[in-house]
């Protein structure tokens, strides 16, 4: 068998005497699209925060591709390929889209600062290439048409879009999504299921922790279910909507 | 073509400023300018990061002790003083940094502003090398033969002006390279975003540390040019009052370019104030500085350079950089 | 051992850096921002003192509360005229047009009240004998003065509604706001306070030192310091920077000579090194 891509071994973290997460563990193998639920509060956004490296004071151990990445800074963890998205606004907001676009490229960029810096042939290729890099970006979530307007001025929904074209951009193999479809309309559900599913198939490995569990049963064949940072389920959609805890903690009180 | 057209006038008009005067008051006032404006574009290359500091005189007078103190003790030029001023400054920037900017926000420009106090402090009391108040007495450039050309620093001020122009001349591409390439991406992103920027893979440290090594390079330089134009250098040559005086007219200049809202900046509040000084009642000087700043920040928040597109009610594109409170994170 | 007197004038010093620390340290913990003309209040408090007291010769107890209230008053000014409507631009525009009113307060108090130094005479003149030694009056009240002031800053800010207010508004504006906390009521009160106990803090230091338009930055770096060793945001921070600013500076020029100067500063670089919040600050990732 495959080595996991990512390893989460015994992953606690406390605030005071709250702990937000419980030795948790969890394999991911590559290419595996996985949902992460659980109430709210029962600690999927620190999970995130542990695994982005935002919290870099935890106990347990987190291993990427074999490597032990905890206690890395987030620049560290994202520079090997890990990439995420935010569940509040975090955007650029004082640039156009577009812009947000191109500072996502700074992983991939093939020039080095001296090159840009002397303004060569090579950078300015290379400037638009990834010019129009983004903006093919910025087709599949549907805002090729604002990429001149400035983010802190988009609405809600496309804000979630464009953080999540950003994610993209950085080129990543392991992307964390965290609930990327909360508060956004209909038709951008949508846009964003679609998209996931896609990415999926090219081959990242995609965890999505997300509040809506409809959309998440639909497009993750492998579902964890938290609670109070305890991993009280793992499993196909079917094993876990009909496991007894689960309904319990999580199902039983969302259907009433 | 067209966007060459002004900067190519400007410099012309400059380059033959000595045509249209030689008084040694006006050339001094415009050479000083010429200095605070190398400190200014540093400080604003800083301030685009997000962090403001308030010590950037520290690294002007440590620039103007190491020229001075090897100019005088080893007997190297001028030139060599200048570089090693450069060198000097840039190396305490770099340990500062390191120190400091994992601070960031207002614990940056405290700790500068303390900083700037602590060389002080250094250059007053260590007597046997900075000979305390007294203070050093770096001398004046050699006259340099070229043919039959002799340019002499003594009797004229027309070949610093020179020297002057050409040190703005390269603090000003190498900031406004940088700011237009992609270093200027990655400081306005850490700038817009700092939580952001280090999830796609930026080092934050990395690029405030380069910047603030970089500004207090020329930082330095401009400080060690200043004390051999003087003739001196003592502990308050450059004191706090100047690194507030550099920040102040940064934001009067304008933040949204580094190099003409610097340019502007100095020129107006140090040459144009020193151009009025004898005019002036002790006390005024400051009194107005004071009114202009709080009636740039309140009425102009682009800064003069921004007064061109506020006449004309274009679309202002930045007022001043956004700069953090200091991070709350949970642990 | 030092000579008591020592001791004497250590306390002094640091009931004065505690008085406009905590000021400072009040103001930022609300507002987010460091004022910092702080020490341009403190300078302009010292002139009040010295025209009503020193010229006026109004008595040196009603002078120094007419020092404060006017000083607090000019701080709610500040914070009303300018500051408050510069904040949602963000933290640098309140800051700059501190750091500008520094220059304004120093070119009005030149213009007016003259480049010169001016000596206020003792408010309480004489000696006190305790046992075997000797201390002025002066000093005594100074730091009798002090303690009472600081005590009174902590019942006001630990048992009042208006310190829960303040708490409140510290910790997290918008929630304090949507329990009936009026943030812009707070933020005058806390102005008043901050920027009187610098009218206080200049009262007391004016009979000790000289006055005159400069006498300004020097409070406010020691203040600075005292807030960075305690911990920005924490007035019990405050006070034990500005003690171990106030003590340590005592001693060690007993001890050192100029270089004492430096060791402020290399306190707070150890400080900075080994916990960057300060010491009662609260630890960041």
């Amino acid at each position: 068998m495959a080595m996991p891509i990512l390893e989460l071994r015994k992953l606690t973290k406390r605030f005071g005497n709250l702990i937000a997460l419980r030795e948790f563990d969890l394999d991911i193998n590559q290419g595996e699209l996985i949902g992460v639920i659980g109430p709210n509060g029962s600690g999927k956004t620190t999970l995130f925060n542990l695994i982005s490296g935002y919290y870099r004071r935890f106990e347990g151990e987190i291993i990427y591709r074999g490597k032990r990445i905890s206690g890395l800074r987030s620049d560290q963890i994202a520079r090997k390929g890990i990439a995420r998205v935010f569940q509040s606004y975090v955007l650029y907001e004082d640039a156009t889209v577009l812009e947000n676009i191109t500072r996502c490229f700074y992983l991939i960029c093939k020039t080095n600062s001296w090159q840009s810096f002397f303004n060569t042939s090579r950078y300015c290729k290379e400037e638009v290439t990834q010019r129009a890099e983004a903006e093919e970006l910025l087709q599949p979530v549907g805002l090729a048409e604002f990429r001149d307007s400035l983010a802190g001025k988009l609405p809600y929904g496309y804000c979630r879009l464009l953080a999540l074209a950003m994610a993209l951009a950085t080129n990543p193999t392991l992307l964390l999504l965290d609930e990327p479809m909360a508060g956004i309309s209909h038709e951008e559900k949508g846009l964003v299921i679609n998209l996931i599913k896609k990415l999926g198939d090219q081959g990242i490995t995609i965890m999505l922790v997300e509040h809506d569990v409809k959309a998440v049963v639909d497009i993750c064949p492998r579902l964890v279910v938290l609670d109070f940072g305890r991993k009280i389920a793992d499993g196909s959609p079917e094993e876990v909507t009909t496991d007894r805890k689960v309904i319990e903690a999580y199902l039983g009180v969302e259907e009433g | 073509m067209k966007k060459v057209i002004p900067p190519v006038v400007g410099l012309i008009l400059v380059l033959c400023f000595p045509l249209i005067t030689t008084d040694p008051f006006i050339l001094s006032l415009v050479i000083e300018a010429g200095v605070w404006a190398i400190a200014v574009m540093g400080f604003v290359a800083i301030l685009r990061t997000g962090e403001f500091s308030l010590g950037q005189a520290a690294f002007m007078a440590i620039g103007g002790y190491a020229s001075a103190l090897v100019t005088i003790n080893l007997g190297i030029p001028f030139w060599f003083g200048l570089v090693v001023a450069g060198i000097a400054a840039a190396l305490v920037a770099l340990a500062l940094g390191v120190v400091v900017l994992r601070l960031g926000g207002i614990y940056f420009a405290i700790v500068t502003l303390v900083f700037g106090e602590i060389v002080r402090i250094v250059a007053s009391n260590w007597q046997s090398l900075t000979r305390g108040a007294t203070g050093l007495t770096p001398s004046a450039p050699s006259t340099i033969h070229i043919g039959n050309i002799t340019i002499d620093f003594i009797a004229s001020k027309v070949p610093f002006y020179y020297v002057m122009v050409v040190l703005v001349l390269i603090a000003a591409v190498v900031f406004w390279r940088a700011d237009r390439s992609r270093l200027g991406r990655i400081f306005r992103s850490i700038a817009s975003n700092e939580l952001l920027a280090e999830h796609m893979g930026i080092h934050l440290m990395k690029y405030k540390v380069i910047i603030f090594a970089i500004a207090g390079f020329f930082t330095g330089i401009a400080g060690a040019f200043f004390c051999h134009f003087t003739l001196f250098m003592g502990p308050t040559t450059f004191d706090v009052w100047d690194s507030i005086m550099i920040l102040i007219m940064g934001i009067v200049g304008g933040t949204s370019s580094v190099v003409l809202g610097p340019i502007i900046g100095a020129l107006v509040l140090s040459a144009g104030g020193g151009y009025l000084t004898s005019a002036l009642m002790v006390g005024m000087k400051p009194l107005i500085y004071g009114i202009i700043v709080i009636v740039v920040v309140v009425l102009l928040p682009g800064g003069l350079v921004d007064l061109g597109r506020y006449i004309s009610r274009a679309p202002r594109i930045s007022s001043m950089p956004a700069v953090r409170r200091h991070k709350k994170r949970g642990d | 051992m030092p000579p008591v007197a020592v001791w004497m004038d250590g306390l002094l010093l640091s009931s004065i850096y505690i008085l406009i620390a905590s000021g400072l340290v009040l103001v930022f913990s609300i507002m987010g921002i460091v004022n910092f003309a702080h020490g341009q209040l403190y300078m302009l408090g010292a002139f009040l003192i010295y025209y009503m007291f020193a010229r006026a010769g109004i008595n040196y107890f009603v002078s120094l509360i007419i020092t404060a209230v006017a000083i607090g008053l000019l701080g709610i000014a500040i914070e009303r005229g300018l500051l408050r409507p510069l904040a949602p631009n963000g933290l640098l525009p309140p800051v700059v047009v501190t750091l500008g009113l520094i220059f304004l307060f120093e070119g009005i108090a030149t213009l007016f009240f003259g480049p010169a130094k001016k000596a206020v005479p003792s408010a309480v003149p004489g000696v006190s004998s305790i046992g075997a030694l000797t201390v002025s009056n002066e000093k005594l009240v100074v730091v009798a003065i002090a303690v009472a002031v600081m005590i009174g800053l902590y019942f006001l800010v630990s048992h009042t509604r208006m310190g829960l207010a303040m708490r409140a508004s510290a910790q997290d504006p918008y929630t304090a706001s949507l329990y009936g906390v009026r943030r812009g009521r707070t933020l005058s009160q806390t102005m008043f306070i901050g920027c009187a106990l610098a009218g206080i803090a200049a009262s007391l230091m004016a009979p000790l030192y000289f006055v005159d338009p400069w006498i300004g930055l020097t409070p406010l770096i020691m203040a600075l310091l005292a807030i960075v060793i305690g911990g920005l945001g924490s007035v019990l921070g405050a006070v034990v920077g500005g003690a171990l600013l106030g003590f340590s500076g005592t001693f060690l020029i007993y001890y050192l000579g100029p270089w004492s100067e430096l060791t402020a500063f290399l306190i707070v670089i150890a400080v900075l090194l080994l916990r960057p919040e300060g010491i009662f600050g609260r630890p960041r990732a």
